[in-house]
């Protein structure tokens, strides 16, 4: 049987819209009589933004619930009259009686807390989140946060500020990909909006791709990950955008040393419509310009590089029952490279677009709905020309997505999310054309490749007894390869041997998969837990990359008649503990990670252009383990926390190594930050991070031979060394500019003067072997005919780098 | 083309390292590593071209940090029985040759060591390279004829007992190869054309080859170039080829002139050749197996935030290198003043 890819995708994706609408009716029918609803939105009254997580706290029964990520909560409980308390750190916690004798709405918008009781915070959780929850692994970081903690040439970077947690191992200076506890940087789901990010970098991961401007928090699960969340078996960086001052207009923005931003921010509609278009621009290619000539013969002359990126929201309440979003993010780096004399022109523009569409709807008191409808891609081109020949380069990956969460909530304790989630997606290899003189030709064996891949969830998250927590779920995901496709199969010796020629929507290949979560909290005490975590992960995309950095040029490939899905498995268990009211959280987790059909390039690949690149890899396993300490501040005018990890990662792949099982590139068998912000008075704040991380892994030459009087390498066992450890101590001054008197429009500043490196250590980047070959050009009476001598060498990026950023807001 | 990502990856590099405020090799120091011990292979480093005799270099690894190699001589693996088995029956055993104790014309050593990197090598200091060939080689140099030459179409199987290493057993160790000779495919014609960049126009040129290329996969191209008298030196930007973005055109691709081993690379310079040259072009089709290795030992970038380190796709069992079979043909033309 044929399907085409529309008829194929709406009837399988409305099967399940009836399925969760069925089983959305089934759960509102089951509630039980003689119980009543409170639910509402919270939000912030400065600004009118949703607050995620606030807590929403029933005196007399000891519980409560939490806002979901759009600020809205529902509480079912039986008639009485309660006294409920919300409260979200940093905001002043409102006490509200109801008399629960029919369903309530209550809309809050909550207030800052006086300057008397203010209390300096570093995240938004509920009091005592990190013992009560049944989250493992999770943490979110406001972007307040992430501004307090110095960065590379003043950039904020939420990324670099990520990999300063526990278990999340950044790939270096340079590398925006970061691994979670022995995962690949590709089995992290990156969501900017809901939309999949598929490279979170700008300038091959010097800096991230999110303006710090427009988003307002950011929320990583590096375990137990919760069921509405698939297609990545490592972990989930939620990135949310603001949403637009409700209130009243305002602009914000900085200068930094090579990048500025704008942000624009107001109600279209006082608190009913909203809109946020933040942008931002390097300038190294100007700074540059003058001074890339006089380096070296001037060869660099015609070299051009910057970055910019586009950020934008709408949200419009239509009703109090609806709401709705649009959002979206364009980003490009363009890198243009003339050879002086003309010879050679290189032109590759990348980068990033997601949309989102949003809908919020209440069907009733107890559930809720986001449908969202996204579109995102990531890819490059690559222009470039040789005498008269000129050749094409593109690849580009492109998903479409159609996601309904339902959030319910039929009884007091019970949080359910239920949902599905349908992807379409397109990728397009490294697509190869070009002419020499007015003869053009093209690679064989590149054509896009088609899939659909499809979820169905349901979650429950509640309280078994007063000291046992489980959130339980289960995700069902189906993948199938389509055509259109078409592959020329060539022998060994590149002899075609068969075409395979697969009509549009001809199914070439399925796989599903379950996937069962769960979490488990036992409260040992007031503020104490023991929490357990299994969690098996599907994951149908792959990205692989012949570099140890994240390029544009990596490439995303679908799972396919020989690329068999990615599997995950993972189990932690974790001691909470916090102490002194919540004012210091403490936790102790260790884990065990399995993962199935991993991919790399075999070792002889060399990126050839005109063979399948899933001709080019290999297959294997890998697996992790280790413990993570984690102390944090949470509140008070000195935060921060310490993070330590001693961890093991491995991969075994038949065909590399000679079978046998190897320390990953991105091993780090000890981790430590230690991130400090100490806010010494309104006007002044200093912070300093400490990293410490054994050295990564790399392939070093043990050997060479010659050929046609040239030496070439004979690598060693797959990253038999390791590099010098790294370590690195920064610190950040801010000054804050308050307005004396109160004017019509006040203006607000702050001068962050950031030193990066301070003792100027210089870290590895990877080494290389110098060669020193005089072979062949001094023979000496036959005796000593030259020789080859070799070095190896540690190059190295960033000395001691100072930096000032003005960040102002009107 | 075909290396294009390899060149993208360079392209990068070079960008971050001027972004990165520094140049990479200002910001680098000699660092002190340890080098596990790996036993010792033998390298080969043969070929058989049509009408030609086959000529088969061995070496051995080295370590990188013992003992510095000052003589070249110690590379080489001295004493190996070495014989070579054609798909048509016939075969040849081949002989050691000394090029120290040979006393072979200047023009002949020339060609000899030129096939391994050496050049304008001084008569009375001629380093002790030592090849394994026909017996009856000096026939070859006389008349063009001898015993054991290379045919189309053919396979050409090679056999080594070379003795132990020292220290490494007492064991003699056997390595065999092979390699097919395919057809030739002609090129249609060599053509000089102006250089890309008029500020060198008036002293060098582009020399392009136009070419046929077959309807049927699987076709390779290995080329290098001669200027004058020099000795023939391969392109720096790789030189085999395919077919496969190619396959059924007629068209023409630059010729790139080989680099000799100490010419620093020049966009202006590097693959271009000055008014007068005699420019002789050896242009050699080839099997799979020999452009693979030729294809991934010219991408080795090691193992960088840019690229990741290649295994050399080798067609020698029991130890490293090339056993090469080439279908050449020679073509020349003069870049006019």
């Amino acid at each position: 049987m044929h399907y085409t890819p529309t008829s194929y995708s709406i009837a399988h994706t409305l099967r399940l819209i009836g399925l969760c609408l069925l089983l959305a009716l089934c759960g509102t029918a089951s509630a039980q009589s003689g119980k009543y609803t409170i639910s509402g939105y919270i939000k912030d009254a400065s600004n009118g933004e949703s607050l995620l997580a606030a807590s929403i706290y029933v005196v007399e029964l000891n519980k409560g619930a939490t806002t979901n990520e759009y600020g809205f909560y529902s509480l079912t409980l039986p008639t009485d009259t309660y006294t409920l308390k919300i409260s979200y750190v940093g905001l002043a916690t409102v006490e509200q009686t109801i008399v629960l004798d029919k369903d309530v709405r209550l809309n809050l918008e909550m207030k800052s807390a006086s300057i008397e009781t203010q209390e300096i915070v570093i995240t938004g959780e509920k009091k005592g989140a990190s013992v009560e929850s049944t989250d493992m692994g999770k943490q979110t970081l406001s972007i307040e946060q992430a501004k307090a903690i110095p960065a590379l040439l003043g950039e904020i970077d939420i990324m670099k500020t990520l990999q300063l947690l526990p278990g999340v191992a950044g790939g270096g200076e340079g590398n925006s990909g970061f691994y979670v506890r022995g995962g690949g940087p590709d089995q992290n789901l990156v969501l900017l909006d809901d939309a999949v990010v598929y490279n979170t970098g700008h300038l091959f991961g010097f800096f991230s791709v999110f303006n710090s401007d427009a988003v307002k928090n950011t929320t990583i699960i590096k375990g137990g990950m919760p069921a509405e969340y698939g297609g990545r078996i490592s972990s989930v960086v939620d990135v949310q955008m603001k949403e637009g001052n409700m209130k009243k207009w305002s602009v914000s923005g900085g200068l930094g040393l090579i990048a500025s931003r704008l942000t624009v921010e107001g109600p279209i509609k006082k608190d009913k419509c909203s809109i946020i278009i933040s942008a931002r621009r390097t300038y190294i290619d100007l700074i540059l310009k003058p001074i890339l000539p006089k380096i070296g013969d001037g060869e660099f002359a015609g070299n051009e590089y910057y970055f910019y990126d586009i950020n934008a929201k709408i949200n419009y309440r239509v009703s109090d029952k609806d709401r709705i979003y649009l959002s979206g993010y364009f980003g490009r780096d363009v890198f243009n490279f003339t050879e002086p004399g003309g010879n050679f022109s290189f032109k590759f523009p990348w980068g990033n677009t997601t949309a989102t569409m949003r809908w919020n709807h209440l069907f009733n008191d107890r559930l809720f709905l986001n449908t969202m409808i996204m579109y995102n891609d990531f890819g490059f081109t690559a222009d470039a020309g040789y005498q008269d020949v000129n050749f094409k380069l593109n690849s580009k990956v492109q998903q479409a997505t159609l996601k309904m969460d339902f959030d319910y909530a039929p009884l007091l304790g019970h949080q359910m999310k239920f949902g599905l989630q349908y992807n379409f997606h397109r990728f397009t290899p490294y697509q190869a054309s070009g002419s020499a003189g007015s003869t053009e030709f093209k690679t064989t064996n590149q054509d896009p490749k088609y899939a659909h891949e499809t979820a169905i969830y349901f979650q429950d998250d509640f309280e078994a007894t007063r000291w046992l927590k489980i959130n339980i779920g289960l995700r069902a995901s189906l993948f199938n390869f389509m055509g259109p496709f078409k592959k020329t199969v060539f022998s060994e010796t590149g002899v075609a041997v068969d075409t395979l020629d697969y009509k549009p929507g001809e199914l070439i290949k399925t796989y599903w998969g379950l996937e069962p979560r769960l979490s488990m909290r036992f409260k040992v005490g007031k503020n104490n837990s023991i929490k357990l975590g299994v969690t098996l992960n599907n994951q149908y995309v792959h990205l692989v990359s012949s570099s140890t950095t994240t390029l544009p040029i990596d490439l995303w490939v679908p799972s396919t008649a020989n690329i068999k899905p990615q599997k995950g498995l993972q189990a932690a268990l974790g001691y909470f503990h916090n102490f002194k009211d919540d004012m210091i959280e403490t936790s102790v987790e260790v884990y065990y990670k399995h993962l199935w059909n991993q991919i790399e390039y075999g070792e002889n690949a060399v990126g050839n252009l005109t063979i399948d690149v899933e001709d080019q890899f290999t297959y294997g396993q890998g697996y992790s383990y280790g413990a993570e300490f984690f102390v944090k501040k949470a509140k008070g005018k000195w935060t921060g926390w310490i993070g330590y990890t001693l961890a093991w990662t491995w991969r075994k792949f038949p065909d590399l190594n000679n079978g046998q099982a190897f320390l990953a590139k991105f091993d780090r068998r000890h981790d430590l930050s230690i991130a400090n912000m100490f806010d010494i008075n309104k006007h002044w704040k200093v912070s300093c991070t400490f990293v410490f991380s054994s050295g990564q892994r790399t392939t070093l030459p043990v050997g060479y031979f010659l050929n046609e009087g040239e030496p070439h390498f004979i690598y060693g066992k797959r990253n038999w060394y390791q590099l010098p450890a790294y370590h690195r101590l920064d610190f950040g001054v801010t000054y804050v500019v308050i307005p004396k008197k109160k004017r019509k429009i006040d203006f607000y500043s702050d001068i962050n003067f950031s030193v990066y490196n301070a003792y100027n250590r210089m870290n590895p980047y990877f080494l290389y072997i110098k060669v020193d070959d005089d072979l062949g050009s001094a023979p000496n009476n036959g005796n000593s005919q030259g020789g080859l001598s070799f070095k190896a060498k540690q190059a190295s990026l960033f000395p001691i780098l100072p930096s000032i950023t003005w960040n102002f807001k009107f | 083309m075909a290396n294009t990502i390899t060149y993208i990856k360079r392209l990068f590099y070079l960008l971050s390292s001027i972004y990165c405020l520094t140049s990479l090799s200002a910001c680098s120091k000699v660092i002190d590593i340890e080098i596990p011990n790996e036993p010792t292979q033998v390298v080969v480093e043969g070929n058989i071209d049509i009408n030609s005799p086959p000529v088969v270099l061995l070496t051995k690894t080295s370590a990188f940090f013992g003992n510095v190699n000052t003589n070249i001589g110690a590379y080489f693996v001295r004493g190996a029985q070495v014989k070579v088995y054609a798909s048509d029956g016939t075969s040849t055993e081949l002989y050691e040759y000394c090029l120290q104790s040979l006393n072979l014309p200047q023009d002949q050593v020339d060609v000899i060591l030129g096939a391994f990197g050496f050049s304008n090598v001084d008569s009375t200091e001629i380093p002790d390279v030592c090849v394994y060939t026909v017996p009856d080689i000096a026939n070859f140099f006389l008349t063009g004829n001898c015993s054991f030459m290379g045919k189309e179409r053919t396979t050409y199987t090679l056999d080594i007992v070379a003795p132990p290493f020292a220290g490494e057993g007492n064991d003699s160790i056997h390595v065999t190869s092979s390699t097919y000779i395919p057809s030739v495919i002609p090129m249609d014609s060599l053509v000089v054309r102006p250089h890309s960049n008029p500020a060198y126009q008036d002293s060098m040129a582009a020399v392009y080859a136009y070419i046929t290329v077959p309807d049927t996969f699987g076709n390779f191209v290995r080329y290098m170039t001669r200027r004058n008298s020099e000795p023939f030196y391969k392109p720096s930007n790789g030189s085999v080829w395919d077919d496969k973005l190619f396959v059924g055109l007629s068209l023409g691709l630059p010729i790139e002139r080989g680099l000799p081993p100490k010419e620093d690379y020049n966009f202006n310079t590097a693959g271009y050749f000055w008014k007068g040259d005699t420019v002789t072009v050896k242009w050699s089709n080839i099997d799979s197996r020999t452009f693979d290795f030729f294809y991934t030992l010219e991408n080795d970038g090691g193992d960088s935030p840019f690229s990741a380190p290649v295994k050399i796709k080798s067609n020698i069992n029991n130890g490293f290198g090339i056993w090469a079979g080439y279908a050449s043909r020679y073509y020349t033309v003069i870049v006019p003043e």
